[in-house]
């Protein structure tokens, strides 16, 4: 069977995720599974688009599907470049790209929830900004770690993928799972929201559906807070989307289930201080 | 606090500084090798302090080696969970 991906634009995109995912539940033995990209070019995806990816290749790699890429540039970007056959067969969580400015994907585990953001910022420090603080940056893709696997009960379909713009210097991320998605898991606690309400009420400060102890509803606003003061934020998940940024949050209704959540958002590198040095001793107030 | 998850130090943390705040002492904590707060870290410690007894609590802490960026970031945390 073919699945066929034939365009970047993310609603449409996301849209032949969430169809793919539905075509067939039950396990397979094997059967083969083709995806094709023709007329896409590797370097217009982003990383939206190789996030959702992976995680329905993962969907379908637990159905015991045998999933092939096609060998289209796109196709071969992601076997030769982001190395996808090391994840599947190779059950390996990361590898390193053979493209310095794709920190490529990271299959998010409860192992190494706390590992990704301090990889993520050294990497950039070592290859790009030597002097810059990017704690904001570890931070963000910190909360963004605990949040999938606290509340999203993914059972393991999650992954994040980063790429850096050199010339824009732009580091966007997409944090994607397969798991209940945030808006079904808010109307637990509120069940009479549509989903776009009830995403508005997700990113409520001090709003937590206690998935564990230690939540307190703060972990989706810090990532708006650090990362919304010029770029925004989109949140994608079951039937709705939800648009960020350092005014509003605007949420509407989509014309399809996302079978999960997709946290996306960029960050402008270049605007962040130097390190400096630590302050002696202060107080809060 | 090396070796624990996040929520575990902040628990850990708590631990130590509640028993603390029913004296007259004042708390210093030593920032120094720690890069991010997160909020499954402030959340156990900070957090529940605040909860307890109170925003003024606050005013027995100070903090050594610690970023401006951290500072902000904790002083955000503090005015958010307050309100």
């Amino acid at each position: 069977m073919d699945l066929a991906f034939n365009t970047y634009k993310r609603e449409d995109w996301l849209r032949s995720i969430s169809e793919y995912s539905q075509i067939r539940q039950e396990p397979a033995n094997s059967e083969q599974l083709i995806f094709r990209f023709d007329n896409l070019v590797a370097s217009e995806l982003k990383p939206i688009h190789i996030a959702s990816l992976a995680c329905l290749i993962e969907h379908f790699s637990r159905l015991r599907y045998t999933v092939c890429l096609d060998r289209t540039e796109v196709g071969r970007y992601l076997f030769d470049s982001l190395k996808f056959r090391e994840y599947w067969a190779g059950k390996r969580t990361y590898t390193i790209a053979n493209d310095k400015s794709v920190l490529n994907l990271w299959h998010i585990t409860d192992n190494e929830k706390e590992l990704y953001g301090q990889y993520v910022k050294e990497y950039l420090q070592n290859h790009f900004w030597k002097k810059k603080d990017l704690t904001s940056v570890q931070s963000s893709i910190t909360e963004a770690c605990y949040n999938t696997l606290d509340h999203s009960n993914a059972e393991g379909n999650a992954f994040s993928f980063i790429k850096y713009d050199r010339d824009s210097h732009l580091l966007g991320n997409a944090v994607c799972d397969f798991g209940i998605g945030i808006a079904e898991s808010v109307k637990s606690v509120y069940p009479e929201l549509s989903d776009e309400d009830a995403l508005l009420k997700a990113i409520e400060v001090k709003f937590t559906i206690k998935s564990k102890s230690y939540n307190s509803g703060m972990g989706l606003d810090i990532i708006k807070s650090s990362v919304t003061d010029d770029k925004n934020m989109v949140i994608i998940s079951n039937r709705a989307f939800l648009i960020a940024d350092n005014q509003k949050e605007i949420s509407r209704p989509l014309e399809f289930s996302f079978p999960g959540t997709l946290l996306s958002y960029d960050i402008n590198l270049s605007k962040y201080d130097d390190d400096e040095e630590r302050l002696y001793e202060v107080s809060l107030f | 606090m090396q070796g624990r998850t996040f929520p575990d130090a902040g628990s850990a943390l708590f631990d130590i500084i509640n028993p603390v705040l029913d004296t007259n002492d004042n708390i210093i904590l030593d920032l120094d090798g720690v890069d991010i707060l997160p909020s499954m870290f402030l959340n156990p410690s900070i957090g529940r302090i605040i909860k307890e007894r109170g925003r003024n609590s606050m005013s027995r802490f100070s903090f050594r080696n610690i970023t401006r960026n951290q500072l902000a970031g904790l002083r955000t945390y503090v005015d958010k969970i307050c309100s």
